[in-house]
């Protein structure tokens, strides 16, 4: 059966202007919904609405399809009628400072409670020294004082009364006390006492002893009287201070009545007080701390400065938000997820305290929603564990990485975890979605709700209105300039033709903006007021321009003879095969000579760019898929004695891909036909083992590489390009590949076998098996038949022979 | 009379430390003043005969109120101790004088330890005494276990006890002296014992501070003993320091060690 080249309106779907009621985008209303993106705006409202552990979402697309703008358009609408999380502050723990203490507040009431406390303090420092300067103070410590002296002298007056009376003194020696008998205002000398009756001496003694154990009972004593005096001004001074303080606090448990936290807080505030008032009656020079060296030395007890020990770090506070916070963290670094305690540098030394303790974007969204690029955090060491630990948890907790790492034993902060309530929403590559699933058993339990963002959209009219629509809002939102009709039907156009599929439209927002934003540059040199087709066009060709480097050389050099291609004349074993060169932004085609050499052998077929390894595993697999055809169409009850050897010649990068299989068959079959090929035609399409050709990608690129040669060459019209008829669907060709083949100098054959495609090529019918299972005399299936049994005769003579193949 | 008729009249400023350890304020006092007046200091330890004495009667026990432990008292232990603390003394002297650049002289003096014998043993121009005697007082204030520790407390005021003498006068410039060099509130003592002018002794007191420019408060001592010299010192607050004539009424007649008892002060003697 005859194939008949493709007519032009096949070879690109227009987008027709006149499809389209408005003048310019000016006049179309911005779109508030996304568009082609069904699935991911289910998924990502399922994943909002639904509040249970695990379902966090991950929202996959390629980079700049709008992943980030639709969730968090959705967060956000549902974040304003969520309530406003509370707010959290750090206060000091009294009896652990290391361990600060988490007080939960109502929005909003977190800074009030730090202003009011730091007010507390500031009236404090007036307060306290007020009281204990007082009379009454003076008065009643004055008196504790004068009852121990009281009763010291008291106590001392009866020992030295009696004392007296015996003629007794009382002694202050370099180290103690002592009682001597004393004689004429002296004390008594050894030879005075000695000369005194035995008797005497005795009561002496007597006396002596007796009165050294009232001082002896009296010394005991003392110690327990200070004590007393000790413990009544310990008491007294509590007193007063609690008199300082009460009626300060107590207006603040009035004012925060309903929190009991904050309550309890301010009973453990004024306890410490209390116990510590003495640290509001240092002198001034004593606050300002002293120095050394010029450098101010802080007060601090028990490591915290006097002043912050009753301060409120007031972590989190709603005042920003309208509703629950949606947050996104640009950075996410360990640090900036989890947050951190701070450090500032004294006298060489780190030190800390609660009011040092910063939040991370994890408290920030506490209560909301966390928006993060998966890709940011698995890049920051440790960001990911955090990231995970946090949520397995149901709580935040501040570890320093040193400390999680055990790099430093030092005491530091391990603040009172934070409970978290959040909506985690991951963006990233698909790629990286499927890793983590695979490799990360928790991110399944972690993430549950993939928002799995399509990239393409269906072409018709009501999607090219939509579209329209989605220019115009990128046009106002970008301030550039309107799009008059007929650019906006090349913006779909060239939409349809970067995603190379002429029934579908690329909805990738950003690159989408770029075209937009070019063209407007483009229509600015032009001095447009509105962006036309040409603008677009310009803007199309001027890209292509700045990126097409690489193709022009190869291109100059296939013209040059440098890189072998014909495009005239019959070769046997010969084909034009067609390649895809892809620079990442930008992909361009290429024909490249495709040889095969056949001979007598053992049913190996070689693939020499496998056997150097520079040929990819697909590559490979169609070679190995066409091997398989062979045998199984001709010879189906004989051994297939041959050995042949397929190339891309002039090739010496990696080849990949199955697309030049059925080229590479071609090749084959003429070599074993000895039927030469048509040089002016080029081939793309991969073949399976039933011979049925099947589609490839860059179908739009391998026509136009082929045709850019043909066409530098001069065009002489029975020269063409031989494609799947599965990827006709596909094709946006350019518009000067279009005008050729309306003018007949070019043409684009759409196969479905390997018959049709050899005929094609060699202009001899395939021939199909007749009743008898022979091929048609002359048909290029008998030759290549023929050839094949001739090779398994011969293979056969010189194995009888014992030579397993010829020489 | 004035500071240049002051430092022609004292050369030599005697103080006394003790074995109680009582003599800081007095040596602080005397050291301040020699280094006013450019006289040269005299340290003297005063190792109290009592202490001997009593070191050589074998049944006494010595009593320690800070660790309440208990020991014989021996002689050989109490020289001991004795030259342990001289040895201190002269360091601490040495020290203070050589931080205000006064020339000093240290011996150590075995005695009575009463004032009295002290004055009339040395000669020098001012005497600085703290209590020296080492009998517990039956005026001790606070408890006993403060009294066993050695007395801290800077000077903070000084009160000067005038009679209108020529050496009154002399006591008053010395005061003024060491007022404005300690810049502390000085406080003049009259006594209506002495005369029935006191308007005119306080005239006569004012004179001489203005000469000084120094501002000075008087009070009237109700009694003429040492109990009233220490009312008028419990008036003042903190420590202070007594500067007197030698020969005033209220400081002889063993008044003296009365007095250093119930003020619980230095006393410096202008002779």
């Amino acid at each position: 059966m005859a194939i008949t080249p493709l007519k032009s309106d096949a070879l690109y779907t227009r987008c027709l202007p006149e499809e389209f009621d408005f003048r310019t985008t000016a006049e179309l209303a911005d779109l508030t919904e996304f568009i082609g993106q069904p699935r991911a705006v289910e998924a990502v409202s399922f994943g909002i609405g639904i509040r249970h552990k695990g379902y966090n979402i991950f929202a996959l697309g390629p980079t700049g399809i709008g992943k980030r703008a639709l969730v968090e358009r959705y967060a956000v609408k549902q974040a304003a009628i969520e309530p406003l999380p509370p707010d959290w502050c750090y206060v000091n723990n009294f009896q652990q400072p290391h361990e600060p203490r988490m007080l939960r507040m109502p929005p909003g009431r977190g800074l009030e409670l730090e202003r009011d406390m730091g007010q507390l303090v500031e009236d404090l420092h007036a307060a306290i020294p007020t009281v204990f300067e007082s009379n009454e103070y003076r008065t009643r410590s004055q008196a504790i004082e004068e009852e121990l002296n009281e009763k010291n002298e008291q106590a001392l007056g009866e020992i030295q009364a009696n004392a007296e009376k015996k003629h007794i003194a009382l002694i202050h020696t370099p180290t103690g006390f002592t009682l001597a008998p004393m004689h004429k205002d002296e004390v008594l000398s050894q030879e005075d006492f000695d000369k005194l009756p035995e008797v005497k001496r005795k009561n002496i003694e007597q006396d002596i002893e007796e009165l050294q154990e009232q001082l002896r009972n009296m010394l005991r004593e003392s110690p327990k009287w200070e004590k007393e005096v000790r413990l009544r001004m310990s008491e007294l001074n509590r007193e007063m201070a609690a008199s300082a303080i009460s009626h300060l606090i107590d207006t603040l448990r009035e004012t925060y009545s309903k929190l009991p936290s904050v309550l309890e807080y301010f009973n453990e505030v004024e306890k410490d007080i209390i116990d510590n008032f003495r640290h509001f009656l240092r002198h001034e020079e004593e606050k300002h701390g002293l120095q050394i060296f010029g450098i101010g030395l802080s007060q601090r007890e028990e490591g915290i400065q006097v002043d912050k020990r009753y301060s409120v770090n007031a972590f989190i506070t709603q005042k920003e938000h309208d509703g629950a916070p949606v947050i996104y963290e640009d950075y996410p670094s360990y640090n900036n997820l989890i947050g951190r305690v701070e450090h500032q540098a004294e006298l060489g030394a780190l030190i800390t305290d609660f009011t040092m303790i910063r939040p991370g974007a994890l408290h920030r969204a506490n209560g909301g929603y966390l928006i993060v690029d998966i890709l940011k955090v698995l890049m920051q060491p440790f960001a990911w564990e955090g990231l995970k630990r946090a949520l397995q948890a149901g709580e935040i907790r501040i570890e320093s990485l040193a400390q999680l790492m055990s790099l430093v034993s030092t005491v530091s902060l391990e603040p009172e975890p934070v409970p978290l309530d959040i909506k985690v929403i991951l963006l990233g590559e698909p790629h990286i979605y499927y890793l983590l699933s695979l490799y990360d058993p928790e991110f399944s339990e972690l993430f549950k709700v993939a928002v799995d963002f399509d990239y393409r959209m269906d072409r018709n009219p009501e999607t090219h209105q939509l579209f329209a629509r989605l220019i115009g809002t990128l046009v106002r939102k970008e301030s550039l300039r309107h799009l008059d009709r007929s650019a906006v039907a090349r913006v779909i156009e060239h939409s349809a033709r970067q995603l190379g599929d002429c029934e579908k439209m690329l909805t990738h927002a950003h690159s989408l903006a770029d075209m937009l934003r070019e063209s407007d540059y483009w229509a600015n040199k032009s001095q447009h007021d509105t962006i036309t087709c040409d603008d677009v066009q310009q803007a199309i060709n001027a890209r292509i321009y700045r990126v097409d480097r690489i193709r022009e050389h190869i291109q100059e050099e296939i013209r040059r003879g440098t890189l072998l291609i014909d495009t005239a004349g019959q070769k046997t074993g010969q084909v034009n095969g067609l390649s895809v060169y892809d620079l990442g932004n930008f992909m361009f085609g290429r024909p490249s000579r495709i040889t095969a050499r056949v001979r007598i052998g053992d049913s190996n077929v070689v693939d020499i760019e496998r056997e150097v390894e520079l040929g990819g595993p697909i590559h490979s697999k169609g070679v190995f898929i066409l091997s398989a055809f062979l045998g199984a169409r001709y010879l189906p009850n004989a051994p297939l004695a041959l050995s042949a050897s397929l190339v891309f010649e002039q090739s010496y990068g990696e080849v990949e891909g199955d697309s030049a299989s059925s080229a590479e068959l071609y090749a084959l079959l003429s070599a074993l036909a000895e039927a030469p090929i048509h040089q002016s035609l080029a081939v793309t399409g991969s073949v399976n083992q039933q011979g049925e050709i099947q589609p490839i990608g860059g179908v739009n690129e391998k026509i136009e590489g082929f045709f850019d040669i043909c066409n530098a060459r001069g065009l002489s019209g029975d020269q063409g390009v031989i494609i799947p008829a599965t990827n006709v669907k596909h094709l946006m060709l350019r518009e000067d590949v279009r005008a050729a083949v309306e003018a007949g100098k070019f043409a684009v054959h759409a196969i479905d076998s390997v018959d049709d495609g050899i005929e094609l090529l060699t202009g001899i019918p395939a021939g199909q098996r007749n009743d008898q299972g022979l091929f048609p005399d002359g048909s290029l299936n008998r030759r290549v038949e023929d050839t094949l049994a001739r090779y398994a005769e011969t293979m056969q003579a010189y194995g009888s022979k014992g030579d397993k193949t010829p020489s | 009379m004035n500071e240049a008729t002051a430092q022609a009249t004292v050369r030599r400023i005697l103080v006394t430390l003790n074995a109680a350890g009582s003599g800081q304020p007095a040596l602080e006092a005397a050291v301040r003043l020699a280094a006013i007046l450019g006289a040269e200091l005299e340290g003297v330890f005063v190792e109290d005969i009592d202490l001997i004495r009593l070191a050589e009667l074998p049944f006494l026990r010595e009593l320690r109120p800070t660790s309440l432990a208990e020991e014989s008292i021996s002689t050989q232990r109490m020289q001991r101790e004795l030259r342990t603390l001289a040895r201190h003394a002269e360091r601490m002297l040495e020290q203070a004088a050589r931080e205000v650049g006064v020339r000093w002289t240290f011996q150590v003096w075995r005695g009575r330890a009463e004032a009295a014998s002290l004055t009339k043993a040395f000669s020098a121009d001012i005497i600085s005494l703290g209590r020296v005697s080492s009998r517990v007082s039956s005026r001790v204030r606070g408890t006993i276990r403060a009294h066993a520790r050695q007395p801290r407390n800077a000077i903070n005021s000084i009160a000067v006890l005038f009679s209108g003498s020529e050496k009154a006068a002399l006591a008053l410039t010395t005061a003024c002296s060491l007022a404005q060099d300690l810049g502390v509130q000085l406080t003049v003592l009259l006594s209506d014992n002495m005369t029935d002018n006191i308007a005119g002794l306080k005239e006569k007191a004012r004179t001489i501070l203005q000469l000084y420019d120094q501002p000075a408060s008087f009070t009237l001592l109700t009694g003429s003993n040492a109990h009233s010299l220490a009312q008028a010192a419990d008036m003042m607050t903190g420590a202070c320091v007594l500067i007197s004539e030698a020969e005033h009424p209220f400081l002889v007649q063993g008044c003296l060690d009365q007095c250093l008892e119930a003020l619980a002060c230095p006393v410096l003697l202008v002779r």
